[in-house]
């Protein structure tokens, strides 16, 4: 075994996330070139667009209705007519998943405004003003850490009448650690770089190097943060909803879809793992967005 | 380790249940609401005579001032007294303790399984030297972290609970009921450990005593087993509390699944006819384990780092 064995192995570790990617590119430094995603980037950003389309725009994509019963029709399996099936009410399946978008994306969508609000606000503050402040809002953003976010959002659906907007809250109120903890990191690593200080030396008001200068440098990495938030909310808001705390029954909810396939897990497959698949494939999708916006620059 | 560093960590322990108890209450009593409706039934109480709503509210301090409410249920809360399940009526401490040897059972198995699976795949992928292999390893975290636990929990109850009859698909008895669900637990879990260990091993490897290893002959297993290994693992020891502390928030979805008894199970009745107090008692203790967990990781990194040995002697 020589070194060249290692090397070789260790290489394979950080380019070969996708299995057949093309060989990323290299500039001079080893960084990855942003210019030029491999292909695996244009289709979950696809997928992404057209799950987006069946929120905004469900009944462009299909013509059936999702909850009216069609007794007939039930429990049929995956065939040209219902690609997904049908359910045990004949209920078309992709019809389903394609008007439970909306839902999905919209509590997804909710609770990461909420996280970048206050989470950047409070990142924005404990950098700029530091000393005991600094240390009291970064010690709250720490304690959050200590209730999970699917518990969070199960003890405030207890609390409130409104399950999705109460497990939305939940997740933002979950998500508001991190992204105060990238804003804070990136506020220190601005200020104290040289640019601030001449910007500083001739005059320049704090708000105004916060706006023109912090801001616009912490946008990379918060937009990587909360786009992989937002594919980690999704899994929660389909956890809750496939534990009963998600919308009532007749609408269609991806979480609740499997769940009432539970029933039928030995004689129609399609019902659980169709929808459950959608549901990866939507997270594997924002993940694999998440990573390309990441700032390649970092030192590993 | 100095008897100062120990008391000083057992006090943040204590301060993050507390923390995690207020913000509970906060969230819980001040979301819009009347709890008193809110315990008459799933309609929101709206049918029901504010007779009704009176007696209840006098009953369980409604009427009292937030901060005295929270005060008192402090007070209560010190001398082990959680409150009673507002449906049952039994004490919150009874059905919480009750219900946690079980989870604990699943979330220790989870937990091995987790650390086996996810440091296993980012060893092996370094070792293996085929390609196609090693690259379908490396992304396999990718896509694990990506896949609901319902959906891993559902597909292994219909392959080996319904079509090969290998494990029971339902119960709370014994060792083989509880594989399954563990392993709910597991696979998310395994895929961030992997992701996390991966990244470590990467930068641990790049490190400069890891060329000298090599250039004094060691061959790879060598290096990965006697000198990268052990500190690759930090970065997964300091997140163990979190993913110990979601194993039983996701506890609710496997117990729900292999309708086992537990944590999980007593917090979605819980939530399903808004009892609050056992509510907040499953939280607190949730976040106990969280708190215990990495009260345990502080004490033990010592033992694995010699370079946290330091800090612990001098702070």
């Amino acid at each position: 075994m020589t070194s060249a064995d290692i090397g070789l192995g260790t290489a394979g570790l950080e380019e070969s996330v996708e299995p057949g990617a093309p060989e990323p590119d290299h500039d001079t430094d080893g960084r990855r070139s942003r210019r030029l995603p491999s292909w695996g980037f244009w289709v979950a950003a696809a997928i992404l667009l057209i799950v987006l389309a069946w929120a905004l725009a469900p009944s462009l994509f299909t013509s059936a209705d999702p909850v009216t019963a069609v007794p007939v029709d039930r429990l049929q399996a995956p065939s040209g007519a219902h690609p997904f099936g049908t359910d045990e009410l004949g209920r078309d399946q992709l019809t389903r998943v394609v008007h439970g978008a909306r839902a999905t994306l919209l509590a997804a969508g909710l609770a990461v405004v909420i996280a970048l609000v206050v989470g950047t606000f409070l990142g924005l503050v404990a950098g700029t003003v530091g000393g005991w402040l600094d240390d009291v809002i970064m010690r709250v953003v720490d304690l959050l850490l200590a209730v999970p976010a699917l518990l969070l959002a199960m003890a405030l659906v207890a609390a409130m009448s409104n399950a999705g907007l109460a497990t939305s809250i939940a997740l933002g109120i979950a998500g508001i650690g991190a992204i105060a903890r990238v804003m804070r990191a990136s506020v220190l690593k601005v200020r104290s770089s040289m640019y601030v200080d001449a910007a500083r030396s001739i005059g320049a008001r704090s708000s105004s190097i916060m706006v023109k200068h912090v801001l616009p440098n912490s946008i990379g990495p918060i937009l990587a943060m909360i786009v992989t938030e937002f594919g980690q909310f999704i899994l929660t808001i389909a956890a809750m909803s496939f534990l009963g705390f998600g919308a009532p029954p007749p609408d269609p909810e991806w979480g609740a879809m499997v769940e009432s396939g539970r029933e039928f897990l030995t004689v129609a497959w399609w019902m659980t793992s169709l929808p459950a698949a959608m549901i990866a494939v939507v997270v594997l999708s924002s993940n694999r967005i998440a990573q390309q916006l990441e700032p390649k620059s970092r030192i590993s | 380790m100095s008897g100062g560093f120990i008391a000083r960590r057992i006090a943040q322990a204590v301060l993050v249940m507390w923390a995690a108890y207020t913000v509970v209450f906060v969230i819980l009593y001040l979301v819009p609401g009347d709890p008193a409706r809110l315990m008459l039934g799933i309609d929101g109480g709206a049918s029901a005579s504010e007779e009704q709503l009176d007696a209840i509210r006098t009953e369980y301090g409604f009427d009292q001032p937030l901060v005295v409410q929270y005060l008192d249920n402090l007070v209560k809360l010190l001398s082990g007294d959680l409150g009673q399940s507002r449906s049952s009526g039994v004490s919150v401490w009874t059905i919480v303790t009750d219900a946690l040897p079980n989870t604990v059972a699943l979330a220790a198995l989870g937990l091995l399984f987790a650390v086996a699976l996810g440091t296993g795949v980012v060893l092996l992928s370094a070792q293996i030297r085929t390609r196609w292999l090693q690259q379908l390893l490396t992304s396999l975290p990718a896509v694990g972290v990506s896949i609901p636990g319902f959906w891993v929990g559902l597909l292994l109850l219909q392959f080996l609970s319904f079509q090969l009859h290998v494990f029971p698909a339902a119960g709370s008895d014994g060792l083989s009921s509880l594989i399954l669900p563990a392993l709910v637990l597991a696979l998310p879990a395994s895929a961030v450990i992997a992701q996390i260990f991966g990244q470590s091993l990467r930068s641990t490897l790049s490190e400069p005593y890891v060329d000298t290893a090599r250039a004094k002959g060691a061959g790879r297993a060598r290096i990965i087993y006697g000198h990268a290994f052990r500190n690759a693992l930090l970065p997964v020891v300091a997140v163990l509390g979190t993913i110990v502390g979601a194993m039983f928030a996701n506890a609710a979805v496997a117990e729900t699944i292999f309708a086992r008894n537990g944590i999980g199970q007593v917090m979605v009745a819980a939530v399903t006819s808004k009892d609050i107090p056992v509510v907040q008692g499953v939280v607190l203790v949730v976040a106990g384990i969280y708190a215990l967990t990495t009260l345990a990781v502080d004490l033990l990194s010592p033992v694995i780092d010699p370079r946290a040995r330091m800090v612990a002697t001098t702070s």
